[in-house]
């Protein structure tokens, strides 16, 4: 997988080493059916730039693949948030979201205010005395709060960073390349996800799980949008869930048999479908990598709740080098 | 005089203890702590704060494992009836005999 950003080096170090997309040495599952159908590039937006070149799969084979450029800024979307709410009265409407334990909750004034109960820890105190919360609200304090070694100075702060900072052009994103395979093909063994899972047909990355157990351990929350989105200073705007249809979110249409709706490619090029289908049922049969086989759509993922801090879980395919 | 001692005495171990209870407190971390003693593509679980049930098997994140559901949610009413159905189905055993 190659995956390019222009932040400077020691960033672009730091991401690329979280971005290595798959781990082949380890994994000992087996995945049965896996019926490949061909990556279709015109379900992309047309703010995506798509470019077919020849590429070398995780198993050593030569192959041909998509280029992917993504602006990184959803073209369903005109704007990004709201995430962290402003005051400890601010409702869901103008609110963004948090998730732990499979739950996505609305990120609410109340919801801050009660932080010390709900993690059962006095020490959370996200608001000050006048019931404004601690919002980082410039790119420096954006940035001490938003790396792994949280800056003390940040404890109990709502984190969350404009893309303005980050924007390559006004009202655009953080442009990402990945490679991946044009027709999937399947692995003999699974692959674990380590970096980005995929990309969205808006032109946003499916990122790996957030590091809630870091964000907590500082007394920080990294406040997402309905979307289960937000930005950091290494990627820019991307998901860590898939909400669909909820708040300021875009839904995503069922498909003609009422089968839940393609929001994006994984990086195997299998597409990842919504969790529920029209009647709201989630598949039976799924694989440890949250995967299926059906006749119409091959092989393809359901992607979990918007709240369990994941798409899929593994690689059923072979990624590209 | 002895109890207003015992109050005063309890009201000071309180307010020692309990920021070291708070402190002590966890981050939540159910999908995580699910796999602790696993090796990848075991079966794991676990419930969320609303009682949900959570079934998958491990696997590895950024080399970390984390429990991905590929069952659908046991949502915690259903599980109530399930068990209130048990009780029933017990009891009802226990009757016909």
């Amino acid at each position: 997988m190659k995956k390019i950003i222009t932040f400077g080096v020691p960033l672009l170090s730091l991401f690329l080493l979280s971005a290595c997309g798959s781990d082949d040495a380890d994994d000992d599952s087996v995945i049965e059916d896996s019926s490949s159908i061909a990556v279709d590039i015109t379900k992309f937006s047309s703010s995506t730039v798509v470019e077919e070149v020849s590429c070398t799969l995780s198993n050593g084979e030569s192959s041909t693949c998509y280029e992917i450029t993504i602006n990184g800024f959803p073209s369903d979307r005109d704007e990004l948030g709201p995430f962290c709410p402003p005051s400890t009265s601010t409702e869901a409407a103008d609110a963004g979201k948090w998730f732990d334990d499979g739950v996505l909750y609305d990120l609410t004034g109340e919801f801050i205010t009660n932080l010390d109960t709900f993690y059962g820890d006095n020490f959370w105190e996200l608001y000050d005395e006048n019931g404004n919360v601690k919002i980082t609200d410039t790119q420096e304090s954006c940035e001490a709060a938003a790396r792994p070694d949280v800056d003390e100075a940040y404890y109990n702060y709502c984190v969350e960073c404009d893309i303005s900072y980050y924007e390559e052009e006004t009202g655009g994103g953080v442009s990402s390349i990945y490679t991946i395979p044009a027709t999937p093909v399947a692995r003999s063994n699974t692959s674990s996800v380590d970096g980005s899972v995929g990309i969205a047909f808006n032109g946003v990355t499916l990122d790996a799980a957030a590091p809630a157990a870091d964000i907590l351990r500082a007394y920080t929350i990294a406040a997402f949008d309905d979307c289960v989105g937000h930005v950091n200073p290494f990627a820019g705007y991307h998901y860590h869930g898939a909400n669909h249809g909820e708040g300021t979110c875009p839904g995503v249409e069922y498909e003609e048999d009422g089968h839940a709706g393609a929001f994006g490619y994984a990086l195997d090029g299998y597409a990842i479908y919504s969790m529920l289908d029209e009647s709201g049922e989630e598949e039976t049969d799924l694989d440890e990598c949250r995967g299926h086989t059906d006749e119409t759509r091959g092989y393809h993922y359901h992607s979990a709740g918007a709240g369990e801090n994941m798409f899929i879980g593994c690689f059923a395919g072979e990624t590209a080098e | 005089m002895l109890t207003n001692i015992r109050l005063l005495t309890l009201a000071i171990a309180a307010l020692y203890l309990m920021p070291a209870m708070a402190h002590d407190s966890h981050v939540h971390k159910a999908p995580w702590q699910a796999c602790e003693q696993k090796q990848k593509s075991q079966q794991c679980s676990y419930h969320n704060g609303a009682g949900d049930l959570f079934k998958g098997t491990c696997q590895l994140f950024s080399k970390v494992l984390m429990c991905a559901r590929n069952q659908p949610i046991i949502y915690a009413d259903k599980l109530a009836k399930q068990a209130k159905q048990k009780i029933i189905d017990k009891a009802s055993h226990k009757s016909s005999n």
